[in-house]
């Protein structure tokens, strides 16, 4: 029993409400194996702007590699390295030693089929799990939501620290809660008032107002647990403090809270090098080893953060060739990355290859939807009912 | 520095005129329109005007209502079609190739320094510029041309924090303001020989035999044609037509006629040697342009997607005119469908919409500066949309946090936040004493609540099924840990506090008008409040609950009815808070 189950069982006893006040309990569903599959948590991580995967993982051991990057190409001599052909960037220190504890998976190859250059429409083919994009509905862990945990009530289900949560959190049943400052997550008027806030409504209402009203009683409610569980959690992960790392220990701690947050989101910015891309990506690969090391090592803390999935995506690579400006355009097939203890370290998929192209674009031969499927059915679902399609999960967690 | 005195009248659209209250004499002027193949009259009352001041501009006052059913809304939309006179932007200024390149020979430590002057020299332009701008807004004095700017502006985004010269997108703002209700076309034209955008989307780098198609590809998906409408063969022919397109170190506009790739592109189906210009032409030809552009604004002034028929309707009356956007405009303004249910008082405000209609309602005195730096706060920096896609409008803005922030604004702009119950002040001293106290008065209010709250919806929302000894206990471990002022400011809240200013506190008389217009009773008095400070009508079920609460904070006070708003120093604080929870409804984020 760790810290925090003991206390929540302490004060179970004490106030008798702790756990029964808790909805996420009420909805649990248990597939195959019987494996407990309700103390797991998924944390999704998006590299905004499409991440270059040839930078990332490189594959040094492949001549043509010299000949399409030049201004962008990564010294071979610094790499770790994977094998003898693949090594991840310089910068990627922990992830490697991580990858050599068998603590990370490397999804080679990732992508779908007439792979979108846009943004915009790729972000949210990967949202939905659909190549229709938003045409087609909610966000794909919306419907995990549905599946899984449909009678659950609790705000924050899921959850995204940050500005602007992503699509794939979108749903009229189990929207997520969201927040950027966790240290301000309240309202800061009159305690008296705080009552008058919002009048009858909720999330599924039929008008924007009820809807809005919604959104206000979610605020309320998830307002004191997740402040709550932020202030008393106390850390010394390693954050570097780049401005995804308070959000990163705000996931954390809202994990070891054991508020019954089942997907957590966290966005990092700037992958988007079309100019200037070795200095720019270097950094990126900085923050991204810091922080994500910062943010496993929190994890392992805790029974709740060992039992927690973390997928890493992006939504395409980049153009195999450098365009005239020292980087790189819009492409294709790129990289997931899986970390913590559920994962079976390895690398999936195969790295795609650079004369081979679909266009001018690595060849995708990994559907990011076997990904998602393998983190649909860790986490107790089935695959087939949440992304109306069966998809052979890629091997790396479970 | 830019103040907003809001005291003073809005130049153009404001006439003093007796409030009559709430429901009073409304005056159901529905008019015939005489507009292009119109037959049905829009319809006016005080609801539509509202919603036209709404979407045509950034909220009405009770003057602009009462100013506009009179005149009736073929004459308004002519008014806000004309605009009116905006006073001159602030001086700003373009950096020399000297400032450039001084410092080339310092050390690096005294050249960062020199850097880190720059930066925050051009930041400071451009908040003065961006102040100037909301400014306008507030006055309302060209109201319709900055609210299709605000349109443009997220349409034909461009990050500063890129760009980095505040002078480029200060212009390219200025370009998109000229043009805001004249032509697409001229827009589209004068976007891509745009400095900023050219710097933004990387056409610098654009030369023959090593293109970069960052600018084409967003030129036809999010300036022109939209996502689907053309080909990747297309984006690469698009790319070299705009081969050469540069600009130089200082930020002036450069074609580089050795960098044009001159051969011949086949750009949608058409060939030839193209260059900008002709690719332009191409694009405006094209349907999906014309529905494009006109979805875009229908969308953003109407807070809905278009039906189909809408698109296509209006799209046609776009090309027809030859993208001018007044007449578009017009038969927009005038169409009763603009007025149609679904419409009025339905779309989520924006935050810079969201903090302007508040100010604008509330006639609040604050330095327009610190509205940007609030938009930002909320989601909404201008000049630094979040990606070249602009901003997400819609319910998408509120999110369960947004919904505290923004409340929380209007709660430090209002000067109703009490910093001590949540925060520790510097300099305090006794934290552990102070929070042990504070801790037991928590107990006392909250219990307080609880006991008024079984007539208040909402108000036991926590949990129903909780006992009251349950609740009780649920109660003192939450007053235990979350009520507990945070040892540190959050940084969102300080930064607010400072742009407000040491010492700051609202020039605000919240009760004046009522005692003037004798407004008497709990329920008058929050009747009038949520009229004056909502952008929509106010739900009968929100005037209760909020009766209902001012009427336990007065009896709090020792205070009757009738002699409530006479005693001002008593009862201005309480129609602050007052003001302060209607801001921060849900129903303040429509208009």
């Amino acid at each position: 029993m760790n810290r925090r189950s003991f206390l929540t069982a302490s004060l179970g006893a004490f106030g008798g409400a702790s756990l029964l006040a808790n909805p996420a309990t009420a909805g649990l569903r248990l597939w195959g194996t019987g494996d407990r599959t309700d103390d797991r948590t998924l944390v999704l991580i998006q590299l905004d702007g499409g991440n270059d995967g040839i930078s990332t993982l490189v594959p040094y051991g492949d001549d043509a590699y010299y000949r399409v990057r030049k201004s962008t190409k990564v010294e071979p001599k610094a790499l770790h390295r994977i094998d003898d052909f693949v090594g991840l960037h310089p910068h990627l220190k922990q992830l490697a030693r991580r990858y050599g504890e068998g603590e990370v998976a490397i999804v080679q190859g990732v992508g779908y089929p007439n792979s979108n250059r846009s943004h915009f429409m790729s972000r949210e083919i990967w949202h939905t799990a659909d190549l229709r994009g938003r045409a087609a509905g909610h966000g794909w862990v919306g419907r995990l939501c549905d599946t899984a945990w449909s009678d659950s009530t609790l705000p924050e289900l899921t959850v995204h620290v940050g500005e602007n949560p992503p699509y794939s959190l979108q749903s009229p049943t189990h929207p997520p809660i969201v927040f950027n400052s966790p240290d301000s997550y309240r309202w800061l008027g009159d305690r008296s008032a705080a009552g008058a806030l919002a009048g009858e409504g909720d999330r599924k209402g039929a008008s924007v107002l009820e809807r809005l009203r919604g959104v206000m009683n979610d605020a309320q409610a998830s307002s004191r647990r997740v402040l709550r569980a932020i202030r008393e959690y106390e850390t010394d992960a390693p954050y570097a403090g780049h401005k995804y790392a308070q959000a990163l220990k705000g996931v954390a701690a809202l994990i070891d809270a054991g508020l019954g947050s089942r997907v957590l989101s966290v966005t990092m910015g700037g992958f988007d090098t079309h100019a200037h891309q070795k200095g720019a990506h270097s950094d990126l690969m900085k923050n991204l080893d810091r922080e994500l090391h910062a943010f496993m090592t929190d994890l392992e803390r805790s029974e709740a953060g060992r039992n927690t999935l973390v997928v890493v995506f992006s939504e395409f690579g980049r153009r195999v060739q450098e365009n005239g400006s020292g980087g790189t355009d819009h492409g294709k097939a790129g990289l997931m990355f899986a970390l913590g203890k559920p994962v079976k370290g390895g690398l999936y998929g195969e790295y795609p290859s650079l004369t081979d192209l679909e266009g001018q674009d690595l060849r995708h031969n990994v559907d990011f939807r076997r990904a998602y499927a393998t983190a649909i059915e860790w986490m107790g679902a089935r695959t087939e009912d949440v992304l109306g399609e069966s998809w052979e999960p890629v091997p790396f967690a479970g | 520095m830019s103040a907003i005195a809001c005291a003073a009248l809005s130049g153009l659209l404001l006439l003093p005129l007796a409030y009559q209250g709430p429901g009073a004499a409304v005056r159901d002027a529905t008019q015939r329109a005489s507009g292009e193949g119109l037959t049905r009259p829009v319809p006016w009352t005080r609801r539509h005007v509202e919603h036209l001041f709404n979407r045509a501009g950034f909220g009405a006052r009770e003057g602009d209502i009462q100013w506009a059913l009179k005149i009736g809304p073929e004459a308004l939309v002519d008014q806000l079609l004309d605009g009116g006179r905006s006073a001159p932007p602030p001086h700003y200024e373009q950096g020399r190739v000297e400032d450039l390149d001084r410092g080339n020979d310092l050390p690096r430590a005294q050249k960062r320094r020199l850097k880190a002057e720059w930066s925050r020299a051009d930041r400071e332009q451009l908040a003065t510029y961006a102040g100037w701008w909301i400014d306008r807004m507030v006055r309302h004095d060209d109201p319709l041309r900055d609210r299709m700017t605000l349109l443009w502006h997220g349409v034909f985004a461009t990050e500063h924090r890129k760009v980095k010269r505040s002078f480029d997108v200060i212009q390219q703002h200025q370009l998109l303001r000229e043009n805001a209700i004249e032509n697409y076309g001229d827009l589209l034209r004068g976007i891509v020989v745009d400095p900023a955008m050219i710097d933004y989307l990387d056409n610098s780098k654009n030369r023959k035999g090593r293109p970069n198609e960052n600018l084409a590809r967003e030129l036809m998906e999010l300036f022109s044609l939209g996502e689907g409408h053309y080909s990747e063969q297309d984006v690469k022919e698009v790319a070299r037509a705009l081969t050469g397109h540069s600009r130089d170190r200082i930020g002036n506009y450069r074609f580089h006629q050795n960098h044009h790739d001159t051969g011949r592109k086949t750009v949608l189906g058409e060939t030839g040697k193209f260059r900008a210009g002709e690719v332009i032409d191409i694009l405006l030809e094209q349907t999906a342009c014309s529905r494009y552009v006109a979805g875009r604004i229908l969308a953003f002034l109407e807070g809905v997607e278009p039906d189909e028929l809408r698109l296509v309707e209006y799209a046609a009356h776009l090309k027809l005119n030859d993208y001018e956007l007044r007449p578009f405009l017009r038969k927009l303004m005038l169409d009763p469908r603009f007025y149609r249910d679904e419409v009025v008082g339905a779309r989520v405000s924006g935050p810079i919409d969201y903090l302007v209609g508040n100010v604008r309602r509330l006639g609040l005195e604050v330095d327009s500066e610190v509205l940007f730096q609030a938009g930002g706060e909320l989601g909404q920096q201008l000049f630094n949309p979040p990606s070249v896609k602009g901003w997400t409008e819609g319910e998408a803005w509120i999110t369960t946090g947004s919904l505290f922030t923004r409340g929380n604004t209007m709660g430090l702009m209002l000067g109703t936040v009490e910093l001590s119950d949540h925060f520790v002040m510097k300099g305090s001293g006794r934290k552990d004493r102070d929070a042990a106290q504070r801790r037991g008065e928590t107990m006392e209010s909250m219990e307080d609540t609880s006991m008024e709250g079984s007539d208040m919806e909402g108000a036991d929302m926590e949990d129903e099924a909780m006992t009251d000894g349950e609740m009780m206990g649920e109660m003192a471990m939450i007053g235990a840990v979350e009520d507990e002022p945070l040892d540190k400011m959050p940084k969102d809240i300080s930064r607010l506090l400072g742009a407000l200013g040491e010492g700051y506190s609202p020039s605000l008389n919240l009760g004046l008008p009522l005692r003037r217009r004798g407004v008497v009773g709990d329920e008058r008095v929050t009747a009038h409040l949520l009229e004056n400070l909502l952008a929509i009508e106010p739900p009968p079920d929100t005037r209760a609950r909020l009766a209902r609460w001012l009427a336990h904070e007065r009896e709090r006070l020792g205070l009757s009815e009738e002699e409530f708003l006479a005693r001002a120093d008593e009862s201005e604080p309480l129609l602050r808070r007052l003001a302060h929870l209607i801001l921060s409804l849900p129903e303040a984020q429509l208009g």
